[in-house]
């Protein structure tokens, strides 16, 4: 199991939870999710919080299929058979990795338009995980 | 007490199945007035359907959901039965500031969860939010199974006059014991019910004639005073609600119309909260709204509310409860054991 101890996944709330990225004092370019040196320039970690789009399109995806996934998932997996993983293009243009939910694998299509959710990723020890994941947008503005 | 309801939103899961498909399947169908009912797709529970319905108010833009001062979360169908369960909502909303209410335990805890809210603000212009989900659950050969749906409301209020699209005009209750009409003990998933229907029915009545008649004469008026009554329990597929509201001289059709059950489900506390959101995008100014509530083991809430002009702005708003009602997939009887977790 891809095992992610509770104090350390407590350690990453804002970016499971809300969606925050970290936004490099010195160059200014947003990591996601947390780096302990900044993705662009290096440095270390000196990041102020930004709360990133909750909106996106499907940049690449692929297909977890019947036993690709970590025990973790298997129980989900079980339930829905296999889903999508992708590439998601948040509106802002970082590109962040992220689970697909509510939508077929034969239905998520490059260029579709998603938006995040917070969903149960799994349960380990009797502790729900929660974080975000990305839907096909449901109701439209 | 001056307090009032900013705005509101719901959630309902996208998935539904029809009492036909069950029918059809299982060979029979045991949900009495419920044609078709939401079902939670495997990874969602009670606190991320509550946090769609937050984020739905934010969506809509009429209040600043991050500068409420306090959340009062009701549902019955917790993952924990020990746990911070707000503080959730409050940390993705970004309000981790707020003070948290936990309510559970009853079927009435959405609307105990309003009215405190309400009480809470009344003596400010603070903002406090309230939300209620909840997922109730059963064995494929319980009706309570069959009747079981799923869904979430959200409510933001304010103490004071000003913005309130509806004022909580008074409220009363009715607490007396009531045994084994519904109950789920501790350690155990599903609700039970000793289904005496006549025996059900009786107390239903009981304590709502007697909660609903304290409410009418504080306020001096008689039920037929009210343009919109939700009175929602599916006790008798919902005819013992309508029957408690004809014999105290109102008419059934205003309660036929508010009943969301038949097309959810049973979502539990969440029901009254999400039949009230439908009724507030579907009343007109100055209108007078009752919302009655029961708690199965003898608990009854009635409130009273009076529309303002301001519901029509909240009407205008996109992100409507009549959004999340119509988009919908239906599914087949497989996927719905798969997704409810009922084969184990």
């Amino acid at each position: 199991m891809a095992y992610i101890p509770a104090p350390m996944y407590w350690g990453r709330i804002p970016e499971k939870y809300r969606l925050v990225g970290y936004r490099c004092k010195k160059c200014g370019a947003v990591n996601f999710p947390y780096r302990s040196a900044c993705r662009q320039c290096g440095s270390k970690a000196d990041y102020e919080e930004v709360k990133l789009s909750w909106r996106g399109k499907v940049y690449s995806y692929s297909i977890i299929a019947s036993g690709g996934s970590p025990p973790e998932f298997a129980n989900f997996e079980r339930a829905v058979g296999p889903y999508p993983i992708a590439i998601v293009e948040l509106d802002e243009g970082l590109r962040i990795m992220a689970q697909l939910t509510e939508c077929d694998p034969g239905e998520v299509k490059i260029g579709m338009e998603v938006e995040a959710t917070l969903r149960k990723v799994y349960e380990d020890e009797g502790i729900i995980r929660y974080g975000i994941k990305f839907k096909p947008v449901r109701v439209k503005q | 007490m001056v307090a009032g309801i900013l705005d509101y939103s719901v959630y309902i899961p996208k998935y539904r199945i029809k009492a036909e498909e069950i029918r059809k399947s299982w060979g029979e169908f045991l949900g009495a007035g419920v044609n078709e009912k939401a079902v939670c797709f495997p990874d969602e529970d009670v606190i991320t359907m509550a946090c769609e319905a937050c984020m739905g108010v934010a969506k809509r833009g009429l209040v600043d959901v991050d500068e409420v001062k306090a959340i009062f979360f009701a549902t019955t169908s917790s993952h924990y039965v020990e746990k911070e369960l707000a503080s959730t909502l409050a940390t993705v909303l970004g309000a981790t500031r707020a003070f948290t209410v936990n309510l559970g335990y009853s079927t009435k805890s959405g609307t105990s969860a309003l009215i405190s809210a309400l009480k809470y603000v009344s003596d400010s212009n603070e903002k406090a939010l309230v939300v209620a989900a909840d997922a109730p659950r059963s064995s494929i050969f319980d009706p309570l199974e069959h009747e079981a749906g799923c869904g979430a409301a959200a409510f933001v209020v304010q103490g004071g006059a000003e913005g309130a699209i509806a004022f909580l005009e008074d409220f009363a209750s009715a607490s007396y014991e009531a045994l084994g009409d519904r109950f789920r003990v501790d350690g155990e998933k599903r609700p039970r019910s000793l289904d005496v229907r006549a025996y059900n029915v009786k107390v239903l009545r009981q304590l709502a004639t007697d909660c609903v008649n304290n409410l009418l004469s504080k306020l001096n008026r008689n039920i037929d005073a009210y343009d919109h009554i939700i009175f929602t329990p599916p006790i008798d597929g919902g005819r013992a609600s309508i029957d408690v509201v004809r014999s105290m001289g109102g008419s059934p059709d205003k309660v036929t119309k508010t009943t969301m059950s038949s097309f959810v489900g049973d979502c539990g506390c969440a029901l009254p909260l999400i039949s009230l959101a439908h009724v507030l995008e579907n009343s007109k100014p100055n209108e007078k709204i009752l919302l009655i509530s029961y708690g199965y083991g003898g608990g009854c809430d009635a409130l009273s509310f009076v529309t303002t002009e301001k519901v029509l702005r909240a009407q205008s708003k996109d992100f409507k409860v009549k959004d999340y009602l119509e988009s919908k997939k239906y599914i087949d009887f497989k996927t719905y054991l798969r997704y409810r977790g009922l084969i184990e």
